[in-house]
């Protein structure tokens, strides 16, 4: 056994407050349920209780290095960009603040492309407990969520906060939507869209009975609501599909709403501000909604193109049908599947467009042993060119992407596990344990697989070839992550004690050369090697 | 402005075996009117009334911006008030028994309240916009008691200040009321005839009553009653009478003009200056100069229309052109003639289906024939219409309809017409745009049931409304061709977006 390197140990603000490390050390058991990131070149150990991140990194084949980095008081939550290289988290502080050194209510974004990991704080005005994160990571949002941490609290206040720009007067940016009785559950940040006096992004919040869109090029400006009940029945928000439509045409884009309690999907045609309202509106765009009723309550919605153009794609499992919806006429045409599938996704950039352009959706239920493959070949006349249903052993819960090379292939995970091949449209089943878990790595050429116990394997996706392992310890969890010298680690992690984790080759992981790490939370770092 | 014909003259033909030209024992010629819970288009907005929430939705044809006011209880029937400056509408409220008048200026609309003592189902409002009578149309009423007379109505002076409901009554079961052009007197037809209200007068009363039957039964059922546009005269034809009576509204005195055989369909030109008579029977159509045929009841000209059944009417708003067909019979063939010159021949038009209908533009250059199926062997469409170059003398493009049609509506510039098709029997529901003088029609698919199609002129767009629990509207941009459908106008109505803020 031998220390471990530290790359870096930076333990600012708890060496300012606390002295030395003594609370670690002599502090109750350290809780092991805490957040744990597997990022890009790191993971990183949320040990909240600590007020600290502990970053282990790879640098070698058996070598890690530590580093510390104080995060604020009062945990709340925390969040991964979607490139796994930042993390976001959000704290409340000294809850009163009585005293202006107490700490205030912050978001923090560690960002783990610079070694040791950069922090950029962000000083709250009050200690909210809910994050949301762009995925494109230009936007954070902050709100109230759950149970009030302040004494009194506005449930509709939002903090915007524009991640890639430092703090400053106007970042963060805190806004509340008008209130009709809801409060905020849900963002989706859309792409760019081409709206009535501009492209711009838009941020679309959902409360338990409205939607409203923030623009996020102009967030200042108040935000648009629009209200979705009208009668005795609080009609509630409960997915978000956005589309710009026509990319040369400003008219044309639009959100659609879907409801968890109704059969109908809220269309909002983003127009331009009518002319009689320009001189008093805020904004260039207004949003005119539509009802479409698509026959049963849909359990996902996206926008695809057909040959008949533009249709809204609502699969309503109790129809065994997906629906689609001319957002121009509100006509919603049924294609028929046989099956009560309820998550769809695009795959027409995988698989190709059909003949005449349109897209190709890739189906799937927890309830159904089988996907299904749309093509949305013509709409005019057969509502449909096929539907392909492919039977597999177990309902999918979850489908995961696979990165290129490789991302014609999709992980379907259920209590067992497969891979479908989107073009030869070939499912490869896997003999697993019962509900395994499993993640791609980020070159998209092997698959983890692991279940509670001892196991543990790597499926070659090119080949398709699985070669299993056997711990002498039970995995808590498993994660990839690229190491310093070039080259990539598999680690497992055990909740046991102070935590400990198993780091492997991933290109070749060997039972007789992994190095282990023990006591993380107490920065023991100690290592063993070559089991 | 611009509200469609909501099945107007859409009548089915029968009886006949063959296409053809025949002539005795027919069924009588069908003129089937339908009042719906539609929408009415003002210059540039539509108004759509919701009976349950109490309000009114106007859509801005041109942005398609939805607002929502306040009415009173029960908002039901809507209708266009003429004004030179502003958009005007007024909703009857059946259960507040009042009606609320809204005047558009920009998005800014004002709402005034009047009493409606009266109640009703149906509006009748005057062509200066001055005077709105509710009334109570017993054809919409189903099985009503016989002993309901529906003989109340109420006239509303919509300039006056003080005092402006005025309940009056008229003959028993009143079927139309209109008014003279100057909104000096209004006219109720009745069971018991015609009864003159006079509006020039300190507060509208009643002048008279004008008995349209010459028995002891005075019964206008069946009865198809003509009143000029200054007030002047009423013309009156009775189901399977060659005569025809003409009433001076002022006297009460009447002249019969007797015809060849029974009067099959009477209409006035626009401007009142000629009422056209076709007889079907001997094939005849008699254009009957007004006001001298009061005078010289034998003093009329007869153009007749040798080897094709005519025995309907339809005519252009700004056209001398009438034009002729029949829909007793399976007939293909339509007819015209100018009714500013008998002595012009007639000129036919040979359609490729039965003609159940003809709405014409207001020039007559083209006219749209709504076309029964039933009679053509082997044709799958149960419907069909043509779009006929009136003016050109070019052939008539021929449209498959997938649904029955419900409505019909033609630009006031007769650059466009809308023909909203399908019901609950066959719900293919379409909305078929013809543009002329190119012919071409695009075919839009609805998604429910329609109700009624209509212009607005202003705004350059049709519009077709549909069955929907929130309301539903298709527009169709004319210059474009862009379609937008509006469904949920309170929804519409529930967009905050700051202004003003």
């Amino acid at each position: 056994m031998r220390r471990p390197t530290i790359a870096a140990l930076l333990l600012t603000t708890c060496i300012a407050g606390c002295g030395d490390r003594a609370e670690v050390w002599d502090g109750p058991p350290p809780n092991t349920d805490l957040p744990i990131y597997g990022m890009r070149s790191t993971i990183a150990f949320l040990d909240n209780e600590a007020e600290r991140v502990v970053f282990a990194t790879p640098e070698t084949v058996g070598e890690m290095s530590f580093a510390e980095v104080t995060t604020g008081r009062g945990y709340q939550t925390s969040a991964l960009s979607s490139d796994r290289q930042k993390l976001v988290t959000l704290t409340a502080g000294d809850v009163p603040r009585r005293k202006a050194e107490d700490q205030a209510p912050a978001l923090r974004i560690f960002d783990t492309a610079a070694s040791p990991p950069t922090q950029t704080v962000f000083e709250l005005a009050d200690a909210l407990s809910g994050l949301a994160l762009d995925p494109q990571m230009e936007f954070g949002v902050v709100y109230p969520r759950g149970a009030s941490v302040a004494f009194v609290q506005n449930p509709n206040e939002l903090v915007l906060v524009r991640l890639n720009e430092p703090p400053s007067e106007t970042n963060p940016l805190p806004a509340t939507i008008r209130s009709y009785g809801g409060r905020p559950e849900g963002f989706t940040f859309t792409d760019e869209l081409l709206l009535p006096g501009g492209a711009r992004r838009l941020l679309v919040v959902r409360t338990d009975r409205d939607v409203a869109l923030i623009d996020l090029n102009q967030p200042e400006k108040p935000e648009i609501t629009v209200k979705l009940t009208t009668g005795a029945t609080q009609l509630v928000p409960a997915g978000i599909a956005a589309s710009d439509g026509d990319p040369e045409d400003e008219n044309d884009a639009r959100v659609a709403v879907r409801l968890a309690n109704d059969n109908s999907v809220i269309l909002l045609d983003l127009l331009p501000t009518p002319a009689d309202k320009v001189d008093t509106s805020p904004h260039s765009f207004s949003p005119v909604p539509n009802i479409v009723d698509v026959g049963g309550v849909p359990s996902d919605i996206t926008f695809a193109k057909t040959d008949g153009g533009l249709r809204l794609l609502a699969l309503v499992p109790n129809e065994k049908a997906l629906k689609l919806v001319d957002p121009a006429t509100g006509v919603a045409t049924s294609v028929a599947l046989g099956a009560p599938f309820e998550k769809m996704s695009l795959v027409t950039n995988i698989v190709g467009p059909t003949d005449a352009g349109s897209d190709v959706a890739l189906l799937w239920s927890a309830n159904v042993a089988g996907v299904a493959f749309v093509a949305l070949g013509s709409t005019i006349g057969t509502p449909y060119k096929s539907v392909e249903v492919r039977p597999v052993d177990f309902p999918a819960y979850a489908v995961l992407d696979v990165p290129a090379p490789n991302n014609h292939l999709k992980i379907l995970m259920g209590n067992q596990l497969s891979i479908l091949d989107l073009l030869s449209r070939t499912i490869t089943p896997f003999v697993t344990p019962q509900n395994p878990d499993a993640f791609v790595s980020n070159d998209g050429q092997r698959l983890w697989i692991s279940a509670s116990g001892n196991d543990f394997a790597k499926v070659d996706l090119t080949t398709k070839h699985p070669q299993n392992y056997f711990l002498n310890q039970n995995i808590g969890e498993a994660m990839e992550v690229e190491r310093a010298d070039g080259g990539l680690s598999f680690i497992t992690i055990r909740r046991q004690g102070a935590l400990s984790l198993s780091m492997f080759d991933a290109l070749a992981p060997s039972l007789e050369q992994n190095t282990e790490y023990f006591g993380i939370l107490y920065g023991d770092y100690s290592q063993e090697g070559e089991q | 402005m611009g509200e469609g014909v909501p099945r107007e003259d859409l009548a089915t033909g029968e009886g006949a075996e063959t296409w053809g030209w025949g002539g005795g024992g027919l069924p009588p010629e069908e003129e089937l009117e339908s009042t719906y819970g539609a929408p009415v288009a003002t210059g540039k907005f539509v108004w759509v009334a919701n009976p349950t929430s109490g309000r009114v939705a106007y859509i801005n044809a041109a942005t398609l911006e939805i607002n929502v006011v306040e009415a009173g209880n029960a908002p039901t029937v809507v209708a266009a008030v003429p004004d030179p400056a502003d958009d005007v509408a007024i909703v009857l409220n059946v259960l507040s028994n009042d009606a609320t008048l809204f005047r558009a200026k920009t998005s800014e609309v004002s709402a005034l309240q009047f009493d409606v003592p009266s109640g009703g189902n149906a509006w009748a409002i005057s062509a200066d916009g001055h005077f709105a009578i509710a009334w109570t149309n017993s054809k919409l009423i189903k099985e009503a008691d016989p002993i309901d007379g529906f003989q109340n109505l109420t006239v509303i002076d919509l300039t006056a200040s003080e005092n402006p409901s005025h309940v009056l009554t008229v003959g028993y079961r009143p079927v139309t009321i209109g008014f003279d052009a100057e909104s000096k007197k209004a006219f109720a037809v009745s069971q018991d005839g015609i009864t003159v209200i006079g509006l020039d007068q300190p507060a509208p009363s009643v002048i008279k009553n004008i008995k349209l039957g010459g028995g002891p039964s005075t019964e206008a059922v069946g009865q198809d009653v003509a009143i000029t546009p200054d007030g002047a005269y009423a013309l009156v034809r009775s189901e399977g009478s060659p005569n025809i009576g003409v009433f001076s509204l002022e006297t009460a005195e009447k002249a019969e003009v007797t015809l060849s055989a029974p009067v099959t369909d009477l209409d006035l030109s626009p401007d009142g200056k000629v009422g056209v008579a076709v007889v079907r029977d001997t094939g005849e159509t008699v254009l009957l100069p007004i006001p001298e045929i009061f005078t010289d009841p034998a003093g009329f000209a007869t153009i007749p229309i040798a080897g094709v059944t005519v025995g309907s009417a339809s005519l252009a708003k700004t056209s001398p052109l009438a034009f002729l067909y029949t829909n007793a019979v399976p007939s293909p063939i339509l007819t015209s003639i100018d009714t500013s010159d008998a002595a012009k021949a007639p000129v036919f038009y040979q359609l490729w289906a039965p003609i159940q209908s003809v709405f014409p533009t207001n020039d007559a250059s083209h006219a749209v024939v709504i076309h029964s199926t039933a009679d053509v062997p082997n044709s799958t469409y149960p419907a069909a219409m043509s779009v006929l170059p009136v003016a050109a003398d070019l052939p008539a493009k021929l449209q498959g309809l997938d649904g029955p049609v419900v409505s019909v509506a033609i630009s006031p510039q007769g650059h466009r017409a809308i023909v909203a098709t399908g019901d609950e029997q066959l719900p293919q529901y379409r909305l078929y745009v013809a543009a002329m003088p190119s012919l071409e029609v695009t075919q839009i698919n609805l998604a429910s049931e329609p109700i009624a199609a209509g212009i607005v002129a202003q705004a350059d767009r049709g519009y077709v409304a549909q069955k929907h629990p929130d309301g539903r509207i298709t527009f169709v941009d004319f210059k474009s061709g862009e379609v937008r459908t509006l469904t949920g106008f309170e929804l519409g109505s529930q967009v905050v977006d700051g202004s003003g803020e």
